[in-house]
């Protein structure tokens, strides 16, 4: 069952891919946000209800919940063109993350650990990857945080993949990180966008150096 | 009382960004210098003990948090007069000292975190008052570098967390004791050297953003420019040092594994090229807090050669990290007084400083000196010996190309201020210098620190020697 729900994750990164629109960017960080919240569930060795609450408020609440439904409200609120606008063809985009995820898949073949389970690892690693990528070929800094977001997750999945559980106070930071981040840069994107007019990343680009 | 204190300054952070009155700001601000001296006297008085497992007030703890209660008293008092002289806002005014004190609490308890995830979570504090800080103009330059700022710092940060996690895949079965350095030591042996390496590399690029080293100190290097000066003091000084406790721990780690020469390579290899990404923009940049900015990039490149070559470096590079936040933190100080004098940041709007006022031509010839590492600066001493300890490691090539690009720092850096202080692309007529004098108090805490970096480097006192070889004694014990 965990091994299908990482199988649909990793389907979502194509998706997002080859989305053309915000608000489908929006819904990929939901349905990836309930996908974690299963695996985490799955995952867990003994049910702690204080590691259940952490895992359930980092993930439903958090992830699947609150953040999709503020970044749509910065969304409208500032009227942030719906199209997404990448600056490389949705093709080229594709080819990559298949090759991201597809050289994940063999690169893991390489690595030996005890305590590490492969697929977990493979979906975590080639999100990470593939969150990086997404933000260097988007311009708006909208999405920018949407797919800060995504690296987050696969950092997440990461913490998943090793069989230890992670002490309770990693998780809490990075909930409080994963909180602070989003929403500092979401007020944030209000004021970017008074600057710029319309939330351009490409118009931040007037420090230099002479 | 690590928890007190930490209870303590959360509680004044979170006052001051409530208060209103200017007035009330500057005094709780000073009280919790106070409680910052404080908390500083009692770390001293427990040298070496452990609090909570968390908390550890070791040789590196102390060195920097003194660094830090030092130059937080002095960005204090540079504040006071800093904001008096802006008409700003109240509800701003309120949200920078809260980020700043925030910003104390967190470099103080990151400094004293021996525990890898407890480490990282302060370092993401420092983030976010950092960012809080750069954001005080809320023009479009300080928009765009505090945008810059906190989305590569929290980029670097989740490398710094997935490297924490590598860190937890090679302990293998091992990991159910926990994350603390201690833990990691002991298990030091059997840490699988894959997983290690791939944990000291995300952790060391992830640290870079705080560290203003290359790959990730382009971030930095806005946040400086745009951040006001007392911030920027702060910024260009103790988070670099709290970015490196988060390192170093880590690498005392590495070091007790076969994997040593291995990271020394790369600490290496990451250092010299900071110092050469650093020659190359010094010599073209134009702003003058830019052109600090770089320098730091250098000097941390400085420290990493350092740490690479082992031996009596280790213990120059700690020293040069604590000579360094005092120069720089004076430097960043002075600028807000430069740029009250010409309403500029630009080196060509500058000119003839040294007739405008011989306190403060005196101040940037010192700090020329001082910056540049030439004699009778602290720096000197330091580098002089992280080069020793080069050489003492057959480094000789490494040492040359170091040699060559900080010659060509020197210049760039002494080609600028010479030129602001004596020469001026325009006719001393011309310059529109205002007359406005920053009260004795400013100037003469530059002063200070400057005399403090010239006295620790050559005359070390005793005690400072032995802290400083306790933080070093992490990697050679």
């Amino acid at each position: 069952m965990t091994d299908i729900l990482l199988i649909i994750f990793s389907i979502t990164l194509f998706y997002f891919a080859i989305a053309n629109r915000l608000m489908t960017y929006v819904r990929v960080l939901t349905v990836q946000g309930l996908l974690i919240c299963g695996i985490a569930i799955l995952s867990l060795h003994e049910m702690n209800i204080l590691n259940l609450a952490t895992i359930l408020i980092e993930t439903l609440v958090v992830k699947a919940i609150a953040m999709p439904v503020f970044i749509s409200h910065v969304i409208r609120k500032n009227g942030i063109t719906r199209e997404a606008e990448p600056s490389v063809p949705n093709y080229v985009s594709l080819i990559i993350t298949t090759a991201i995820i597809g050289l994940t898949f063999l690169g893991s073949r390489l690595v030996e650990a005890v305590n590490l389970n492969k697929l977990f690892f493979v979906v975590a690693l080639s999100t990470i990857l593939c969150g990086l990528y997404f933000i260097a070929t988007r311009r708006k800094v909208i999405t920018h945080v949407i797919c800060y977001v995504i690296v987050e997750n696969g950092a997440f999945i990461l913490s998943l993949a090793q069989g230890n559980e992670m002490p309770l106070m990693v998780n809490l930071g990075v909930l409080l990180d994963v909180l602070v981040s989003v929403f500092l840069l979401a007020i944030f994107i209000n004021k970017v966008d008074d600057i710029t007019g319309d939330g351009d990343v490409s118009h931040l680009n007037q420090l230099k150096d002479n | 009382m690590s928890i007190v204190y930490l209870i303590a300054a959360i509680g004044l952070g979170l006052a001051q960004f409530v208060i209103r009155n200017l007035r009330l700001s500057r005094c709780v601000s000073a009280l919790a210098i106070v409680l910052q001296w404080i908390f500083t006297a009692y770390a001293f008085t427990v040298e070496g003990t452990t609090e909570y497992e968390f908390f550890r007030f070791d040789g590196l703890a102390l060195v920097m948090l003194s660094t830090l209660t030092i130059i937080a008293t002095a960005a204090f008092s540079h504040t006071n007069h800093y904001l008096n002289s802006d008409e700003d806002a109240s509800r701003i005014r309120a949200q920078y000292y809260g980020a700043m004190q925030f910003l104390t609490m967190a470099l103080t308890m990151a400094s004293l975190s021996v525990h890898i995830a407890m480490t990282w979570i302060f370092i993401e504090i420092t983030t976010l008052s950092a960012s809080a800080l750069i954001f005080y103009r809320r023009n479009p330059g300080s928009v765009e570098a505090t945008w810059k700022y906190v989305f590569a710092c929290s980029i670097s940060l989740v490398l710094v967390y997935v490297g924490i996690l590598f860190f937890s895949i090679a302990m293998g079965e091992n990991a159910e004791t926990g994350l603390s350095i201690d833990d990691l030591l002991a298990n030091a042996a059997n840490l699988d050297q894959f997983w290690l390496k791939l944990a000291f590399i995300f952790i060391l690029v992830g640290y870079t953003a705080k560290m203003s080293l290359v790959p990730m100190f382009t971030a930095g290097i806005d946040a400086k420019d745009k951040a006001p000066t007392p911030a920027a003091a702060m910024l260009s000084s103790v988070v670099m040092n709290a970015g490196f406790v988060g390192f170093y721990r880590v690498y005392g780690v590495v070091a007790q594994t076969d994997i040593k020469h291995w990271a020394d390579a790369v600490v290496l290899f990451t250092g010299l090229i900071s110092i050469f990404v650093a020659a190359v923009y010094l010599v073209r940049v134009k702003n003058v807090k830019r052109l600090f900015a770089y320098s730091s990039v250098e000097h941390m490149g400085v420290v990493m050669l350092g740490i690479a070559a082992g031996g009596i470096g280790i213990y120059a590079a700690i020293l040069h990290l604590v000579l360094h936040a005092l120069v720089k933190s004076s430097i960043f100080m002075h600028i807000g007084q430069l740029y009250r004098v010409y309403g500029s940041k630009y080196i060509d709007a500058m000119g003839r400083y040294f007739n405008h006022s011989g306190l403060y031509g005196t101040f940037l010839i010192i700090a020329m000196l001082c910056v540049t590492a030439m004699p009778p600066s602290g720096l000197f001493v330091t580098e002089f010996m992280v080069f020793k300890s080069l050489i003492d490691g057959n480094m000789w090539i490494v040492m040359a190309i170091a040699m060559i690009l900080l010659t060509v720092i020197v210049w760039a850096i002494a080609r600028d201020m010479f030129s602001i202080l004596f020469l001026g692309s325009t006719s001393p007529d011309s310059i529109k210098a205002r007359h406005i004098d920053a009260p004795w108090y400013e100037t003469s805490w530059q002063y200070i620190l400057i005399a403090l970096s010239i006295w620790l480097g050559l005359w070390t006192p005793e005690c400072v020697m032995h802290l400083i070889e306790n933080a070093a004694a992490i990697v050679t014990m």
